[in-house]
């Protein structure tokens, strides 16, 4: 029993990751909190079902039509909502309103287009569980699992170690000197919503499958956003960290006080991070950037 | 090679430059002299766009500088600026890197290679994050993540400031080297008897107009210079 808690808080918490990630990406390099990633996901999700629905495909399609929707609807996005303030450089509060609004405004398309209903993605798979040593694991929580680290990993490799990765850190850090650097800073901007946007359609599709489809599933982005707060903002460590730690507590408190008091925790636990150490677990490196 | 013809810029209502004409030839050290505020940085800030000029032109190698900033570099041209402004949670290796960051593959490796033959400090310190390097450090990797992009004309702004004596004696001899190297120099300092003693050609900035311009040699003797820039 404690070992599935913990596979399934693994899964959850693998998703969490992504959405903090994806939140942590557009926070280093604009320095604000997205608050259209949430709705995006719901949106990118919706799309990936009726692609589902209508070719009858398997997961892997699906996934990846959900990443290119989310990927391009962040890229749009960037260039209607946000492309003016960065290039006034006025204050980081428009950012807020223009994101909120961005969101609002995706939940609205979404709502218009398939009603307030609930929808449930096909099933993927024959028998929903593998038995692996005598373990018996959902196979959901498995793929998201796997499909959630190798993502998380392929993007820190490429953060670390390619050409444009370093440039995406060194615009992070300072735009200005970025740009004396050569590179092309609103291409870089472009390229890290549209990643953000990608790793929105794959948690989306997870949070689908995990949950059911409907047009505030993107709330959930509160959890990504929880965990980002616990591992430290705008780090990208912190926020894998904070999520699998979130995903981990919530599970087993599911398991003690029951599914409704969890969240409670979920948000007592964030408070405490909140009073007693702000900066999160993966603070110093936040502070320096600031 | 740069050429700026009766420029102008300025900040909503300050004028900052007025007029301004420069020149510079391949192989040189062009300094510019004068005190803050004077307009030097916007200067170097309009010659790789991040300023855009209400009048005048810039020309590079005969035609007109690119309107981005990163076009710019693309062109030849690389600004290293004022407070060095190293990627301070990057390690050194990834600043230089990041500076060739136009140069590919091989090219950039052996790029790098050089760069740390011309900094072994540098090479030492590669897998530090630069913020932990001391300023005149900083300001060698500044100058070195520069010279990374392979420029034809280097800016340099302040290259000295808050440096001690022993380590801006250092950054000019560099300075003189990568001349010699065969990249153009356009200096901008505060610190004007250095400044002067090492160029072939200098102007002094006053107020956004150039009031003086000569030789290096000919600043440094001129009455005006030493009682404004030299201290008497």
């Amino acid at each position: 029993m404690s070992i599935q808690i913990i596979i399934n808080g693994l899964a959850v918490g693998s998703v969490y990751a992504l959405i903090a990630t994806g939140f942590s990406l557009i926070f280093n390099i604009l320095k604000f909190s997205n608050f259209s990633h949430g709705a995006l996901m719901t949106l990118s999700a919706f799309i990936g079902y009726f692609f589902a629905v209508k070719t009858g495909s398997s997961l892997i399609p699906v996934i990846i039509v959900s990443m290119l929707a989310g990927g391009l609807v962040a890229y749009i996005g960037e260039f209607v909502a946000f492309r003016k303030i960065t290039l006034r450089s006025t204050s980081p509060v428009y950012y807020f309103v223009s994101s909120i609004t961005l969101g609002t405004l995706y939940e609205g398309i979404v709502t218009i287009w398939v009603g307030p209903n609930f929808y449930n993605y096909p099933r993927f798979f024959q028998s929903m569980v593998v038995n692996i040593g005598g373990f018996v694991i959902s196979k959901p929580d498995l793929i998201m699992f796997i499909s959630s680290c190798l993502a998380l990993a392929l993007l820190v490799i490429f953060i670390q170690k390619t050409r444009l990765g370093r440039a995406l850190r060194s615009v992070s850090f300072d735009r200005d000197t970025a740009g004396l650097m050569g590179i092309n800073v609103f291409g870089i901007i472009q390229l890290a919503f549209f990643i953000s946007g990608a790793l929105a359609g794959l948690s989306g599709v997870f949070l689908g499958i995990n949950y059911t489809l409907y047009p505030q599933l993107g709330n959930l982005v509160v959890k990504g956003f929880i965990a980002s707060v616990i591992g430290g903002l705008g780090s990208i460590f912190g926020a894998v960290v904070g999520a699998i730690l979130l995903g981990l507590t919530e599970t087993l408190l599911i398991n003690f006080v029951g599914s409704g008091y969890a969240p409670v925790f979920s948000f007592l636990i964030m408070l405490a991070f909140l009073l007693i150490r702000p900066q999160g677990i993966a603070g110093s490196n936040v502070q320096e950037k600031a | 090679m740069l050429k700026v013809t009766n420029l102008s810029a300025a900040y909503g209502h300050i004028q900052a430059l007025k007029d301004v004409s420069i020149e510079a030839e391949k192989g040189q050290i062009v300094s510019i002299i004068g005190s803050n505020g004077a307009g030097k940085s916007t200067l170097l800030r309009c010659i790789s766009s991040q300023v855009k000029p209400t009048s005048g032109t810039i020309e590079f190698l005969g035609k007109p500088i690119p309107d981005k900033p990163h076009k710019v570099v693309e062109a030849g041209i690389v600004h290293v600026p004022e407070g060095r402004r190293t990627f301070s949670g990057l390690t050194v290796e990834d600043n230089l890197l990041v500076g060739g960051y136009l140069l590919k593959g091989k090219e950039l490796y052996e790029n790098l290679e050089k760069n740390y033959n011309l900094f072994p400090k540098l090479r030492e310190r590669k897998s530090q994050y630069a913020g932990t390097l001391s300023g005149g450090e900083q300001q060698m990797l500044a100058i070195a993540r520069g010279l990374m992009a392979k420029p034809k004309l280097i800016l340099l702004d302040e290259p000295s400031l808050g440096l001690a004596p022993i380590i801006v004696n250092q950054v000019f001899n560099l300075i003189e080297q990568i001349r010699d190297s065969g990249v153009t120099v356009l200096l901008v300092e505060q610190n004007a008897r250095k400044a002067l003693s090492i160029c072939d050609k200098a102007y002094v900035l006053e107020n956004g107009r150039i009031t003086l311009s000569g030789t290096g040699c000919e600043l440094l003797n001129s009455d005006k210079v030493k009682k404004a820039y030299l201290g008497g």
